[in-house]
């Protein structure tokens, strides 16, 4: 009997991927002479597909202790807040600028962690400044933001 | 031989080169000493760096990175018994004893003397077997090429932990499945690229290793609440007695040769190395039921073979441009963004940085045992730095490493969610270097099938044509079905017992 747990839904996302891999690469562009050839665009994806589709079977369908770690004991809420922060700095990169974006990021970042030390958030102001240096020493212009430019 | 040892003696000498060597590891040591970050996230989060150097440069401040992390994980190993790569795991079985014991120094300094010495027989054996090997794979056409990564590739999966083969060929699946994102070069096609031109130019592959390694690993610490900074084993004296340095002396030699070899086959690695040179130095002592307990010579055999298999791991990578783990497989990648194909030309045609690398593994263990033992006790430092300021900045330079490479802001959101996708996955125990390793083989294993292919008419019969590809063919057959026999029988006893 296949019992349903966490690693096995895993698996069945495995063979969702791979059965939409193999569908989206049916719809790889081919040139009519492309068609005729033994070796085009599609054959490696293909034969990927197949390889998953079965590999992810096996594992389905095979005993196999699911070795996953328990669920309760992890910190879900930290770690998607820094998620959350993470893509908040790739949005804002471009308009707050390297300076203030990734000191608010780190700053932000150890808050989350639960820093409350003044001198140590303060220090992230010190390696964001020391790491702009490093890069224009270096010839890597990092931008300091739309905002700035408004402003100035 | 020689002419080429000193070419790349004459590269690596050059002031810029030998600050390089220095800085990587410097480098290594600081972040292979932070647990969870090991060779592969250090080696990742120092590559958008090198990008200002030429490629011999380059290649010379990453190796440094690389044994530079494998010293700095055994640092960890030893002074709070979390090692920062699985490469020194078996390291902390007798050095955290020895170091609880009072003696940190002594355990430091035996781990630096062993690191010293498996890395420089290795490289020594490395010369004599390179040359030989790239020589040997010049005849070597595309389908012993196909067939050799398909080999590289079942051998990382029947290598990885009990019960995980099957999990480990679905991620080198997965690899290969996401290295065909992008244009395909030969025909000019788009392929899954969902009309969005960020992805025209395919997944970076720096961008999966920040992924996978270095941000997932900062993201399982917040998970797993690991983020309770560790307080280091510091004090005592960094001299060995004489009757230690006899006693390790054979263990040493023996280690590094074992080490070696274990290193050029392609998946075992360091992690295997130090097991079993752990394993069989515990059975050839005569005080082998006190390994685990400090024993000085239960810490240089692991020590001493995992740096030995570092350097071993660098023969394939470089004469036949097959990387056998995670970690030589970003170095590959590393190599091909600096446009070098690595392989049996390369020894060739840019013997510069084949002997520079060779070279440098020289100089980079004699600055890591002048350097590093002096200065461990305050590198070992980094170590009482607040998980809370450290896990941000580890995200920070892994966001920064992959955007100095593009400028461009969807970098860092695919770098979270290819991040998150890691990290469940990792929580479900499946293996992230096979699928580093299939992504990173992936154009080139399906360059070599195109060749193959075009050149047999289209016929699967360049598998069995010349002697060499049906050798290649059977040892691959064999390895992939040797978990199915190892389960086949382990249920067969399973019976008898039952």
């Amino acid at each position: 009997m296949l019992i349903i747990n966490k690693y096995k839904v895993g698996c069945l996302l495995f063979l969702g991927f791979f059965l939409g891999y193999g569908y989206f690469a049916l719809d790889i562009h081919l040139d009519f002479w492309a068609e005729e050839e033994s070796f085009h665009a599609r054959t490696f994806p293909y034969l990927i597909a197949l390889a998953g589709i079965v590999i992810a079977l096996l594992l389905l369908m095979l005993p196999g202790a699911p070795n996953a770690e328990s669920e309760s004991s992890l910190r879900v809420v930290p770690a998607a807040l820094l998620l959350v922060l993470t893509g908040c700095y790739a949005l804002l990169l471009d308009y707050f600028g390297f300076a203030i974006s990734s000191v608010l990021f780190l700053i932000l970042g150890s808050v989350t962690l639960g820093e409350r030390h003044p001198l140590k958030l303060g220090a992230t102001v010190l390696l964001v400044a020391v790491f702009w240096l490093l890069m224009d020493s270096l010839g890597i212009y990092l931008s300091p933001g739309e905002m700035i430019g408004e402003l100035g | 031989m020689l002419e080429g040892l000193l070419l790349g003696f004459q590269t690596v000498m050059s002031a810029q080169n030998l600050v390089l060597v220095l800085a990587g590891c410097l480098a290594g040591t600081i972040i292979g000493m932070l647990p969870g970050l090991g060779p592969i996230s250090a080696i990742a989060l120092m590559i958008p760096i090198t990008y200002g150097f030429d490629p011999a440069s380059g290649m010379i401040l990453l190796a440094g990175v690389y044994y530079g992390a494998i010293f700095g994980g055994s640092t960890s190993s030893i002074l709070i018994n979390a090692p920062g790569v699985a490469g020194t795991v078996a390291t902390a079985f007798d050095g955290y004893p020895l170091a609880k014991s009072g003696q940190p120094g002594k355990a430091l300094a035996i781990a630096a003397y062993s690191s010293f010495a498996g890395g420089t027989i290795a490289a020594v054996l490395m010369v004599l077997a390179s040359p030989f090997l790239a020589q040997l794979s010049l005849g070597f056409q595309s389908a012993d090429y196909f067939v050799l990564m398909l080999l590289g590739l079942a051998l990382v999966s029947a290598f990885s932990p009990h019960g995980e083969y099957l999990k480990a060929l679905l991620m080198t699946c997965f690899g290969l499945a996401l290295s065909t994102v992008g244009t395909d070069l030969t025909s000019g096609v788009q392929r899954f690229t969902f009309g969005r031109m960020d992805l025209i130019d395919g997944i970076s592959f720096l961008l999966l290793a920040m992924g996978t390694f270095a941000m997932a690993e900062a993201l399982l610490m917040v998970l797993r609440g690991d983020d309770t900074t560790p307080e280091p084993l510091t004090g005592s004296t960094m001299r060995l007695e004489r009757e230690e340095v006899s006693a390790i002396a054979p263990v040493i030699g023996r280690s590094s040769i074992l080490g070696f070899f274990v290193g050029v086959l392609p998946g075992a690695g360091a992690t295997i190395a130090s097991f079993l040179a752990y394993g069989v130095e515990k059975n050839l002592a005569a005080d082998g039921d006190e390994f685990g307990t400090g024993n000085v010579k239960g810490l240089a055999a692991p020590e001493t073979a995992n740096n030995a298999a570092c350097t071993g791991s660098f023969v394939p990578l470089l004469t036949l441009g097959i990387p056998g783990s995670g970690t030589t497989a970003i170095l590959l990648g590393a190599l091909i963004a600096y446009g070098i194909q690595p392989g049996p030309r390369l020894f060739i045609d840019q013997p510069e940085i084949f002997w520079a690398v060779i070279a440098s593994m020289y100089i980079g263990n004699i600055f890591l045992l002048v350097l590093n033992l002096p200065l461990i006790p305050y590198i070992a430092r980094i170590l009482t730095i607040p998980r809370t300021l450290l896990i941000p900045i580890i995200l920070f330079f892994s966001m920064m490493g992959v955007y100095l490479v593009s400028f461009n802001t969807f970098d860092i959101l695919m770098l979270a969610i290819v991040a998150s996708i890691a990290v469940c996955l990792r929580l479900l125990s499946f293996p992230m270097a096979p699928l580093l390793l299939g992504f990173i083989l992936g154009s080139i294993l399906e360059d070599n099938l195109r060749r193959a292919m075009t050149v047999a008419d289209g016929q699967w019969s360049f598998l069995w044509d010349r002697p060499v590809t049906v050798c290649l063919v059977l040892a691959t057959l064999l390895v992939a079905a040797s978990p199915l026999v190892r389960w086949m029988f382990s249920l067969h006893r399973g019976k008898a017992v039952g």
